[in-house]
């Protein structure tokens, strides 16, 4: 849900919530940087969590029981069935992740703040102040990035339960 | 190794009574097989012993521990059973050794005793040497012994198996048989063994407890559960056996009684201090009808067709006299039966089954 609405309305509904200092704590989270990261979890989260859940709806119960079985109580069954059966689509929805905010501009051109610039803001401004030069350097920088990740997914993409990766059938 | 008592336990889900006053007594290393067709309750019991499931009334003790009550409940992690699982539920990102040694991992055991262990468990089911594999990497018999190495490590109490030779091919089924049989004589661990066959269960159990409908309806010893079954049901589930309605004549000593089944006149095992009632049932084999000519005592059975099953003949025929109870029996090469023929049946052994008291 969060991801269907749009990035501005997002942004403009996390100023007028932080906008006042949090209640009871006295600290406001306006005018820095936990305000993006409090938006894109919003944003982000579900685009991350999608592979997660597929990859742990395929797993095999009773590979959990055997383990319960064998007398595993449930943080040891966390941390040695499940997390390691669940690891390269939990990596998958990271790098989706990474891939998506890396040059998010939308949500942070509204909330950032001197000193807490996003990559997305800093192209925007560099181009708006007529250093076109500079954003484009910048921005074959982000590209290649981004080209070498999705690469980087694609190379495993043979270990992921389907539907994980959108751009794959 | 220990006993396991199951004592009325009951388990619903919603409306439907998966299990129905369901008890059970196993001694200490005994092997006993719990069968029926699928949906009779058997994976719920198992489910129900291993402590994922608690159930609705009863009690279940391991050893001299109650483990489930409605009200007390053991986690399957403190029971110290062993489950092979019928999909084996191998961990795929871990080696076999790694899988085996996993459960000394989690009760501490250390290393050169925890190797020392895993080795003997690898080698008591022929898989040294392929401790460095993935599971991925083995066939489904290997897949099937890793299981129950793993199971058997740890040295459990009791173990369950739910079907495990399920998945296999057949060749291959009768040689895990006996590799099972083979494990139990030499490990002398008490074992449920959960399955559908009943050629499996015959072959390797102590004792059987045929389930049907969520309740037990017999427990015996494969013989006994052939030869004398307690109801209807079990008889015509337990090596397709008929039941036929017959009258009971005369109540004769030493375990046998004079049936007449439809004016023909037989003798018949039947269970001592039965209440005499006039009109029962009767179980009868195969193996235990013959053809034989018109002019001498039968049951009269009309021929619905001839089946050859190499070497023999399965004839299906139905009474003439009640069209709706039918035969099978065996009939020797060549056989000359075309469909429709009227044949004159003699029944050398029958059980009359005790709870078959029709009012």
């Amino acid at each position: 849900m969060p991801y269907a609405v749009p990035g501005v309305v997002l942004a403009i509904a996390a100023i007028l919530l932080f906008l006042k200092p949090l209640p009871v704590l006295g600290v406001s989270l306006y005018n820095t940087l936990w305000i993006i990261l409090f938006c894109y979890l919003a944003r982000f989260l579900v685009l991350g969590l999608r592979p997660v859940i597929a990859g742990y709806r395929q797993l095999d119960r009773t590979l959990e029981e055997a383990s319960q079985i064998a007398g595993a109580r449930l943080l040891r069954r966390l941390r040695t069935v499940v997390l390691p059966l669940i690891a390269p689509a939990a990596t998958a929805g990271a790098l989706l992740i990474f891939l998506t905010a890396f040059n998010e501009l939308t949500v942070s051109a509204l909330l950032w703040s001197s000193g807490s610039e996003t990559l997305g803001v800093v192209f925007f401004s560099f181009q708006q102040g007529g250093d076109a030069t500079y954003a484009a350097a910048l921005g074959v920088l982000t590209v290649g990035v981004s080209i070498a990740l999705m690469y980087s997914t694609l190379l495993m993409a043979d270990r992921l339960p389907p539907g994980v990766l959108p751009w794959r059938d | 190794m220990a006993r396991l008592t199951i004592d009325r336990v009951t388990k619903s889900y919603g409306v439907v009574r998966a299990l129905d006053d369901v008890s059970l007594e196993v001694a200490d290393g005994e092997l006993v097989a719990v069968l029926g067709a699928s949906g009779c309750g058997k994976t719920t019991l198992l489910r129900q012993i291993a402590g994922f499931d608690r159930p609705d009334a009863g009690r279940i003790l391991i050893g001299d521990a109650v483990v489930s009550t409605p009200t007390r409940h053991v986690p399957p992690e403190q029971r110290r059973i062993g489950i092979v699982f019928q999909s084996y539920a191998l961990w795929p990102h871990m080696s076999v050794t790694e899988n085996v040694a996993y459960g000394l991992a989690v009760s501490g055991v250390r290393d050169p005793e925890r190797r020392n262990r895993v080795n003997a468990a690898l080698a008591l089911v022929e898989l040294d040497g392929l401790g460095e594999r993935r599971p991925a990497l083995l066939s489904g018999g290997q897949r099937q012994r890793v299981a129950l190495a793993r199971c058997l490590v740890t040295e459990p109490s009791l173990v369950l198996l739910d079907e495990p030779l399920a998945n296999l091919d057949v060749h291959l089924r009768s040689s895990m048989e006996r590799e099972f049989a083979r494990f139990h004589e030499r490990t002398g661990t008490t074992m449920i063994y959960v399955t559908h066959d009943q050629s499996e269960a015959m072959a390797l159990a102590d004792r059987i407890a045929v389930m049907d409908d969520g309740r037990v309806r017999q427990v015996a010893t494969p013989t006994l559960l052939y030869r004398e079954p307690a109801d209807a049901a079990v008889a015509r589930f337990i090596g397709e056996g008929m039941v036929v309605p017959v009258e009971v004549r005369s109540p004769g000593a030493n375990g046998t009684c004079e049936v007449d089944l439809f004016g023909y006149r037989v003798a018949m095992r039947a269970a001592a201090g039965q209440p005499q009632a006039r009109a029962a049932q009767a179980c009868l084999r195969a193996r235990s009808l013959r053809v034989v000519g018109a002019d001498v005592p039968g049951v009269r059975a009309r021929v619905e067709r001839c089946i050859y099953r190499g070497g023999h003949f399965r004839v299906e025929a139905h009474l003439e006299a009640s069209s709706d109870i039918a035969l099978h029996l065996s009939a020797p090469e060549p056989c000359a039966l075309a469909p429709g023929a009227l044949i004159n049946v003699a029944v050398d052994d029958g059980w009359l089954i005790p709870d078959s008291t029709q009012g």
